[in-house]
């Protein structure tokens, strides 16, 4: 009977904290803007929180916070209303929070309450949480106090809240725990000391330094030199780091000992440097080189520099790069000196950097380098020739640039268009002239980067000139190009238009009749139009093109125009084609308008590419009248399959606008076709319309 | 091999890589590489990255430097021989750092430039006719450093066209290389 009554209660009392911890904490939003009585409502939802409940009130919270800290005035009697909080029943999560919160308006007012809390195992973390940040000496006595009181994890918390508090009397308690036997306690005491660092943790330190064995000599190492770092006078602390540096601690330690040297060491500290390059641990030797890298900027670096051929390749390089970050002028010759080694790696090291060292003497070099390089290499290179920023790069770039050989100029040339060397118009000009093909191509590509329109005339003139497709070529991309920038669209064609009349070789009038195209002007029209019906068929041909390819649908008509009455096939296909794009991007066209002509667009093809050119564009039309289209040339053996493709392609587009329709059209298709593939592809299509 | 992690390829007809070498392929004597250094057209005429003439330039290495990337959608090459060629071979490198499969690969040959007359589709993996050239039979393939060889067949031209609408890693075109086959037709 006792043992069913302890279960019932047993029972009973768990149902009862099961329906606290799962209470819905509801929050007043009835504030009357008094921060006193809003604190205390807080409060009393708070003294219930456990983990994993609602935290609606923590928005409401935060926001009292900011209020109460505008108002410092009225820190004293929050927290009062903290500490008794604290002392209450509430819960350890509440009081967790508002532990947080003291620790940022709290005074030595709370201290009596929160060091009670210290000798508390499962409350002191959170008393330190407020205590550590409290700027009063209160604080500092409670946890020197609390040091002989506690043990194990506890002290060793409140050992690192003295060390962050950086407490001076902490000194002496901490140096007697320097060598305790809980290894905790002796690391903690140690880093404390090394952060309160001041000359009495420092002494304390050397002496246990002293009498200390590796592995412990290496932790005292380590805050020993912390100290030296926050006390001023180098004839104190050179004698820290020249003690710790000459026992060979690990390479860290060694490496912090080594920087303490050369910041406080009177005599050259090249002495100490150099002699840690040559040092037996490879690790120690790539250490040393940041801390070259960071030297004094009046340090020479020619006692380094002298080294280099002693140091194994990766340090070599390391060296050179660190005296290169300094912008050092010794750097150059250096980095030269790497970009022209055999090993790639230092090639591609060196030229990354070599942009803020190079020289205009160095046009020459890094043209030939581009020239014969490749890959990443020849990238590298030319970024150099892009962006190099010394005195008088440009004038070296074009001056160099006239006499150069044709391999260099063509790299000379890129690197004008680059750095938008817009006075090296005339030599571009007079290179689109030069015997090697090589040459005219890269300065039409540079004119079209750098050019304006008033060099059009003459571009043109040169283009005209040409003799091979692929100069016209990127003549016609030049003149497009520059073109193209003129702020009146309708007078971009104008200097092409001019010339046209009276250009009188084919190749030429046709790249003319391109850049039109290109251009896609109003003016260039009717000049196309004309053309469309030229007594010359390349002629013509051209001009089905550049209508083809126009930025609306204007020329529409005219290229049906074309298909109706030629009978050659080329132009015949070609019109198809660009009549095709221009219905598809017609926006006066409906899908519907869009599927009819291009029906009849079927109807007038004169052989299965041309149809197979009008299926993949009709295709592309979102409608049913579409989908049926490419539905009755299923039964044409010739296209069946691009009909399939089309079926597919239409549905999955016309399924969304219209799914019942679609989905009867194609199930009515599964049941008809004879092709695996394709009711597969229906099914799969089907599936997804689901 | 490839860098970066393995990705399942959504597409249909799928030719999984070779695990070894592709054997050698048996051309005339007198046959030789020439597309080296031609001159290039491209449909996108402002590649993102890098420019045609690295396409013919020798260099097939997928690295930085080595490639072009165009835009997106259907993208086309065109390499000029300069005259009619008896073409045996076409090999061709898209971007292979990485396993992927380019879409709508279409390979012609043709004395036409504007490839409408007398052209030979030599391989086509096009397989909705997205490209309006007709519905390919070819299937896709994984980029490989060995390249995608295409026999050729003795096909004539002076033009060589490539097209592609983008890979299963992006929308993107790319090209390390292009290297076709052949000898001057006398």
């Amino acid at each position: 009977m006792k043992k069913l009554i302890i279960n019932i209660i047993l029972v009973s009392s768990l149902f009862i904290s099961f329906q606290v911890s799962s209470t819905v904490i509801q929050v007043d939003r009835n504030f009357d803007g008094d921060i006193i009585n809003e604190t205390k409502q807080l409060l009393e939802i708070l003294s219930v929180y456990n983990f994993g409940d609602s935290r609606a009130w923590l928005n409401d919270f935060q926001d009292l916070l900011r209020r109460i800290h505008k108002n410092p005035e009225i820190y004293p009697e929050i927290e009062d209303l903290m500490i008794e909080f604290l002392q209450s029943d509430a819960t350890m999560e509440g009081k967790q929070y508002i532990c947080k919160q003291i620790g940022l308006i709290g005074s030595k007012q709370s201290v009596p309450v929160l060091s009670k809390m210290l000798l508390d195992i499962s409350a002191f973390n959170m008393a330190l949480l407020a205590l550590e940040p409290i700027n009063d000496k209160e604080v500092d006595k409670a946890l020197i106090k609390a040091l002989s009181k506690t043990k194990g994890i506890t002290k060793t918390g409140i050992i690192n809240s003295l060390g962050v508090r950086k407490t001076p009397e902490a000194v002496n308690p901490l140096s007697k725990l320097i060598f305790d036997k809980d290894h905790l306690i002796s690391s903690s005491s140690i880093a404390a000391l090394g952060k309160i660092g001041n000359m009495q943790a420092s002494i304390s330190l050397g002496t246990a330094y002293q009498k200390a064995e590796i592995p412990l000599k290496w932790s005292i190492s380590d805050a020993w030199l912390k100290s030296a770092d926050n006390i001023s006078s180098y004839e104190e602390t050179y004698p820290i780091y020249a003690e710790v540096y000459k026992d060979n601690p690990p390479v860290s330690i060694k490496t912090a000992a080594l920087n303490g040297l050369i910041n406080t060491y009177t005599g050259e500290s090249s002495d100490y440097l150099v002699a840690a390059l040559k040092d037996p641990d490879p690790e120690m030797q790539e250490a040393v080189i940041p801390l070259i890298r960071n030297l004094d900027m009046k340090n020479d670096m020619e006692v380094y520099i002298k080294e280099l051929p002693n140091l194994k390749e990766n340090l070599r390089i390391q060296l050179v790069l660190a005296i290169a970050a300094r912008r050092d002028p010794a750097a150059h010759d250096l980095l030269l000196s790497m970009i022209k080694s055999k090993n790639q790696d230092q090639r591609l090291s060196a030229l990354m950097v070599f942009p803020d060292h190079a020289k205009s003497s160095d046009v020459v070099f890094l043209a030939s380098f581009a020239s014969k390089s490749k890959g990443r290499e020849r990238d590298m290179a030319r970024e150099c020739l892009n962006s190099m920023s010394g005195d008088n790069i440009n004038d070296a770039i074009l001056t160099v640039a006239q006499k150069a050989c044709p391999e260099e100029r063509v790299e000379l040339i890129r690197a004008i268009g680059y750095r938008n060397i817009i006075s090296g118009i005339d030599i571009l000009l007079i290179s689109a002239k030069h015997t090697e093909r090589k040459v005219r191509i890269e300065s039409f590509k540079t004119l079209g980067k750098i050019g304006s329109p008033d060099y059009l005339p003459e571009i043109i003139e040169l283009m005209i000139k040409s003799e091979s497709s692929a100069e016209r070529k990127e003549a016609e991309k030049a003149i497009t190009s520059i073109a193209t920038t003129k702020d009146d669209e309708s007078t971009q064609s104008d200097e092409i238009l001019k010339v046209i009349p009276a250009v009188k070789t084919l190749n030429a009038k046709i790249s003319c009749i391109n850049i039109l195209g290109n251009l896609g002007t109003e003016k260039s029209l009717p000049v196309l139009r004309e053309y469309l019906i030229s007594g010359e068929y390349n002629i013509r041909v051209a001009a089905i093109k550049a209508l083809s390819e126009w930025p609306d649908a204007s020329p529409r008509k005219d290229l049906l125009g074309i298909v109706l009455k030629t009978k050659d096939i080329k132009q015949h296909t070609l019109a198809i084609q660009g009549y095709v794009r221009l219905t598809l991007i017609d926006n006066n066209l409906r899908e519907d308008d869009k599927a009819t002509a291009l029906k009849e667009t079927m109807e007038l093809s004169e052989n299965t590419n041309e149809q197979k050119i009008v299926i993949a564009g009709i295709a592309r039309v979102q409608s049913l009248s579409a989908l049926r289209q490419v539905i009755k040339l299923l039964d044409r053996k010739e296209l069946q399959n691009e009909a399939e493709a089309a079926v597919i392609d239409i549905s999955r587009k016309v399924g969304e606008l219209h799914p019942e329709k679609t989905r009867a059209i194609l199930n009515q298709l599964l049941n008809d076709s004879q092709n695996p593939e394709f009711k597969s592809a229906i099914e799969e299509r089907l599936k997804w319309m689901k | 091999m490839f860098i970066g992690t393995p990705q399942n390829f959504n597409v249909d007809k799928l030719e999984m890589p070779s695990v070894v070498s592709r054997p050698p392929f048996y051309a005339p004597a007198g046959t030789e590489n020439i597309a080296y250094e031609k001159f290039i057209e491209s449909t996108d005429e402002d590649p993102i990255i890098g420019e045609n003439e690295l396409i013919t330039d020798g260099d097939k290495e997928a690295t930085d430097g080595s490639f072009v990337e165009f835009r997106s959608g259907n993208q086309h090459i065109t390499i000029d021989l300069e005259s009619t060629h008896e073409i045996y071979a076409i090999l061709i490198w898209h971007f292979h750092k990485k396993a992927r499969v380019y879409k709508d690969v279409i390979v012609q040959v043709s004395d036409d430039p504007d490839f409408i007359i007398d052209t030979s589709t030599l391989f086509n993996n096009d397989h909705d006719n997205s490209s309006g050239l007709g519905v390919g039979e070819d299937f896709h393939y994984v980029e490989t450093h060995e390249g995608k060889l295409i026999d050729a067949k003795g096909a004539h031209g002076q033009y060589v066209r490539l097209y592609s609408n983008g890979n299963t890693y992006n929308e993107l075109n790319h090209y390390i290389e292009v290297e076709v086959y052949g000898k001057p037709v006398e």
